[in-house]
């Protein structure tokens, strides 16, 4: 297993993981499809109860079957209670982590392949979070993912599981399947044409909840909302991943249709004014904040799948999400610096990818 | 950006977005939307992460108060051996101990689980893993009172009986199943003294 604290990873910082590349289904308004199943070992207490030994003992008996998982590439390792601030912020705004696991205490860490589809959270609120996360609509793939490195993992670690509860987590909300399944969408025009609680009330009405870009405190950014199941026992993994999967249509005929009505004669040369207006911000801005990324990075993003944007590609889009966040603009300059001087780089750094 | 104002305070933009099980007797599950701006659900104990423990905090409540609020003795009694979880303790931090807890709480856990769940019978239908669990539940028990024990005897500096206890544990993992039962047996059956 590659890496250590900041070692070994490479240009991540220029590049995002396999999940922002876009392409594939209803790529023009789902981001990326997510699994994580949440597992336990038998035999120790959850981390509510756990020593500073036997923190670590969980980690010592993780390492070794997380460096023989079936990967892409060889894992990196990153020992998160050892991190610098900026490298646990930047795996957060990667979505490697949690803010839960950066935040923790004793030892944690997380491994994940090079193209960074699965990640594996040891000691964050259960022992062991499994994630496997797909570019757009991907559910059944990377619940597919996730079900061999749990099986990997499986032959190697036993976990608490009952009869009746099926596997069991730190909090009652997990247990059972363990799973949580989440859509990531893109929906500008829902927000443009004020029909955004209409998502909230579809995701009501089905039991399922909504998040933004980075969890709850992050809506207003970039009109990213994450869907996901709220209930895990007395349900199959099949019956949760349809369930998702049975309201998407309904979202996306919603977006569909309010992107329709923004094209529609009458409105059309303000959205053409605004995605337009966008890009040239982006193209000229010396100094950018992180909302203001965001927000036109939005707007571009909506150009581009409606065709009123052309010569930029939705991947570029996808990508800057991730690499304007703070940590990712201190990282490529491989220091910590104050908000200003970051708002310039960041300024720089995306006149630079979308210049013409 | 966010289309809605925060429910609270009602100016700022909400960008804490939250469904919660709300306080009903009915069968089935009563969902409410919350929609806070940050300082305002910070005010409610409603952090960045917290999502899952309010919603326990809303089951814990819940159910309370369907009970007439006063947990019963028995609730309050609730306390596991192996971790030393109470049940007010487990109400207060919206997590578990260890997995014996589920078995340990299992009474006042039921009906906060089906609300949570939103099911009838909160039975598992799911995956399991392989092997089977009778066997399972008595290795990981018995190393779960192990690493107890170990702790204890390390923070009382029983430094010999740490020893002891920490070849026990090692014993078991290598050697599995007879010897958890084995032992197990011993101290749990006074007729096999
Ligand atoms: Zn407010
Ligand atoms: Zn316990």
């Amino acid at each position: 297993m590659v890496g250590k604290g900041d070692l070994g990873l490479g240009d991540m910082d220029r590049r995002g993981g396999e999940w922002l590349r876009g392409g594939g289904p209803r790529s023009e308004i789902v981001i990326s499809s997510r699994v994580r199943l949440a597992r336990n070992l038998a035999g120790f207490p959850f981390l509510a109860c756990a020593n500073e030994d036997q923190k670590s003992e969980i980690v010592d008996r993780v390492k070794l079957p997380l460096a023989q998982l079936p990967l892409a590439s060889s894992p990196y390792y990153v020992d998160v209670d050892d991190a610098a601030e900026t490298l646990g912020s930047f795996l957060v705004e990667r979505h490697l982590i949690s803010r839960e696991l950066q935040h923790g205490r004793g030892a944690r860490g997380v491994a994940f392949g090079s193209d960074e589809a699965v990640s594996v959270m040891v000691n964050e609120e259960d022992h062991i979070r499994i994630q496997s996360i797909k570019t757009s609509l991907g559910l059944e793939e990377a619940w597919r993912t996730a079900v061999e490195i749990d099986r990997a993992l499986e032959s190697e670690l036993d976990f608490a599981a009952s009869a009746t509860f099926g596997y069991l987590t730190a909090c009652p909300t997990n247990v059972g399947t363990g799973l949580r399944a989440s859509v990531m969408l893109h929906l500008p025009a829902m927000v443009q044409m004020k029909q955004i609680e209409k998502l909230f009330n579809a995701a009501h009405r089905t039991g399922l909840t909504v998040r933004g870009f980075y969890g709850e405190g992050t809506m207003a950014s970039g009109d990213l909302y994450q869907i996901s199941n709220q209930v895990t026992l007395a349900v199959t993994e099949e019956e949760i991943l349809a369930g998702l999967e049975a309201i998407l249509p309904t979202i996306l005929d919603y977006e569909r249709k309010c992107r329709d009505e923004l094209l529609t004669a009458r409105r059309v040369i303000s959205v053409e004014d605004r995605c337009h207006r966008a890009l040239a911000l982006l193209r000229a801005a010396r100094v950018l904040s992180s909302d203001e990324a965001m927000a036109n990075l939005s707007a571009v993003r909506l150009g581009i799948v409606t065709g009123i944007v052309t010569g930029l590609d939705v991947e570029q889009v996808n990508e800057l999400f991730v690499l304007t966040q703070p940590a990712h603009i201190q990282k490529m300059r491989g220091e910590t610096i104050d908000p200003p001087a970051r708002d310039a780089v960041r300024a720089a750094f995306v006149r630079e990818n979308l210049g013409r | 950006m966010s289309a809605m104002v925060c429910q609270s305070c009602g100016e700022n933009p909400a960008t804490f977005h939250l469904t919660e099980i709300s306080d009903d007797a009915a069968p089935g599950m009563q969902t409410t939307e919350l929609h806070y701006c940050e300082a305002c659900a910070a005010l409610a104990g409603l952090s960045q992460e917290s999502a899952v423990p309010s919603m326990i905090a809303n089951a814990v409540a819940s159910v309370t108060s369907a009970a007439d609020a006063a947990p019963t003795a028995e609730e309050e009694g609730l306390h596991c051996p192996h971790c030393g979880m109470t049940f007010q303790e487990f109400k207060r931090k919206g997590r578990l101990g260890c997995p014996r807890d589920y078995e340990v709480f299992s009474t006042p856990l039921e009906s906060m689980l089906q609300k949570m769940h939103a099911c009838g019978t909160p039975r598992h239908r799911g995956r399991v893993p392989r092997g089977p669990f009778e066997v399972r539940n008595i290795v990981g028990d018995r190393l779960l009172q192990l690493r107890r024990e170990l702790h204890e005897a390390v923070a009382g500096e029983r430094y010999e009986e740490a020893a002891r206890v920490r070849d026990e544990i090692q014993r078991i993992e290598h050697e599995g199943i007879d010897i958890a039962l084995e032992d197990g047996g011993r101290d749990s059956d006074p007729l096999a003294l």
